[in-house]
């Protein structure tokens, strides 16, 4: 294995834990307004984040369980849809990481730009 | 594989091999759920397209294999042993399975002696014991580190009083020569332990050899066979719990009043078994002297006060009536001495805490 592959795959590794972690913020942050599970991976994907559905629907799950999002059966149109919302957890948790968030990219930023400072 | 009759069928399998790995509570929601999926992404990738026959087996592959979309969909972890205790897993059973080796080992050696069977027949046995133990020891290693980990005993508390974050001052002190406990030392006892257990228990050599004029060895032994049989149960018990006692002096490290106290824990539950086994006699071989009579190692002489006959059937009397209360005096012993060593410990670590 050449070093440009090796470097490569090392870089693939790194940047699926790193998207990992963004995930579920991602996926909060369109869950203001209710949305069932394929419509949110259209607009993620819209937006810049690929997210398989297979990787989305067991996060909705998980993350209704953890009480942050609720959800309904729209059983009304010809297929029924199971839509996701933001609790009053969720909203209050997304803010709350946002404010983390931007924190982080913050002090990311100033560690990027200021390698190779003395 | 069945013929597929059409898209709706294939459909189903895939929705039925995931929700099948799922627990039975949220399987009708996500079948509903991912059928409600798969029918939105073969919609979306049906516009402007003509061949909609193999819309069906693409959207199908894109989702994956089911199994690890169900894999996804399970949030319990799924491993027996986690890597927190893993480490420990692995130490322990290093240890057992190697001591489990020599008790085999000199089982087969002593077989190799004693057995008058062929010796391809004892080396295939050997090899089906060595199987047989190996499975027994990481079948059971692991069911205890399952049941471990099922129940959320985390490698760095144990052996901890307190629970919660970690201060300094928990360092256990460094244990002086007197009250130390040498991993080597446990080791041994536990292989004696094992070498007793296969020599008179297994084996059933618990007895006396005796050579008497020209004639060939004779075997007496101490134990009625049949009833040892019977008991076996019991000794295994009796193992056990000898090689856990030591498995906590390891463990501990060094004579504190809390190891003395789990010690005579043991050595109580230890000695219950002893009560099991030896309270009503009947472990005892009854022909024992009429066997050491024939053999001729004693002699009867009636018209005499005393002959040795008299005198061995005396003591072995004695053996059978007292075996329990000299189990329990040196039983006593130990335990008082372990509590001497324990204090002896802890005194001496005031002593460097003062100085």
């Amino acid at each position: 294995m050449d070093e440009k592959t090796k470097s490569e795959e090392l870089i693939q590794g790194l940047m699926q834990e790193l998207r990992r972690g963004t995930l579920m913020i991602s996926v909060l942050s369109q869950l203001k307004k209710p949305q069932y599970g394929y419509s949110l991976v259209t607009v993620l994907a819209d937006r810049g984040v690929d997210i398989d559905a297979g990787t989305l629907y067991p996060l909705l799950r998980r993350l209704e369980k953890q009480g942050l999002l609720a959800s309904q059966w729209d059983t009304d149109e010809a297929r029924p849809r199971k839509y996701y919302l933001l609790s009053e957890l969720g909203k209050d948790v997304y803010d709350r990481l946002c404010t983390e968030w931007k924190k982080m990219t913050n002090i990311m930023e100033g560690l990027i730009d200021g390698s190779g400072e003395e | 594989m069945a013929a597929v009759k059409n898209d709706a069928e294939l459909i189903d399998r895939y929705v039925y091999a995931v929700t099948s790995r799922l627990p039975a509570g949220q399987r009708a929601d996500i079948e509903r759920e991912l059928h409600g999926l798969i029918e939105d992404m073969r919609e979306e990738r049906s516009q402007g397209r003509e061949d909609h026959a193999t819309l069906t087996v693409e959207v199908l592959t894109e989702l994956g294999h089911p199994g690890k979309l169900a894999a996804q969909y399970r949030e319990t972890k799924r491993y027996l042993i986690g890597p927190e205790l893993f480490d420990r897993y692995w130490v322990v059973l290093k240890v057992v399975g190697i001591l489990s080796l020599i008790g085999v080992t000199i089982a087969f050696g002593i077989q190799l002696i004693l057995d008058q069977s062929s010796t391809e027949q004892l080396i295939v046995n050997f090899i089906g014991s060595l199987f047989e133990v190996g499975v027994y020891t990481v079948a059971w290693v692991t069911i205890v580190f399952a049941i471990m980990e099922y129940t959320g005993v985390k490698a760095a508390d144990i052996g901890r009083k307190k629970k919660g974050a970690w201060h300094p001052s928990e360092l256990p002190s460094i244990p002086d020569n007197g009250a130390r406990i040498r991993i080597s030392g446990s080791i041994v006892s536990m292989m004696f332990y094992i070498f007793f257990f296969v020599i008179f228990v297994y084996s059933n050599l618990f007895g006396v050899f005796l050579h008497v004029g020209s004639s060939a060895y004779t075997y007496i032994p101490f134990w009625n066979q049949d009833i040892v049989h019977q008991f076996f149960p019991f000794f295994y018990g009796l193992l056990a719990l000898f090689i856990l006692r030591e498995a906590i002096k390891l463990f501990i490290g060094q004579w504190t009043t809390k190891l003395a106290l789990y010690t005579l824990a043991a050595d109580a539950a230890i000695f219950i078994i002893y009560v099991f086994l030896l309270a009503d006699q009947s472990i005892w071989n009854p022909s024992f002297m009429n066997d050491l009579l024939a053999s001729g190692a004693v002699t009867r002489n009636v018209t005499a006060s005393t002959d040795s006959y008299t005198t061995v059937s005396r003591i072995w009397d004695i053996i059978q009536e007292r075996a329990l209360l000299i189990i329990a005096l040196v039983m006593v012993i130990e335990n008082a001495s372990n509590f001497y060593r324990a204090t002896k410990s802890h005194v001496s670590t005031k002593e460097r805490v003062a100085g």
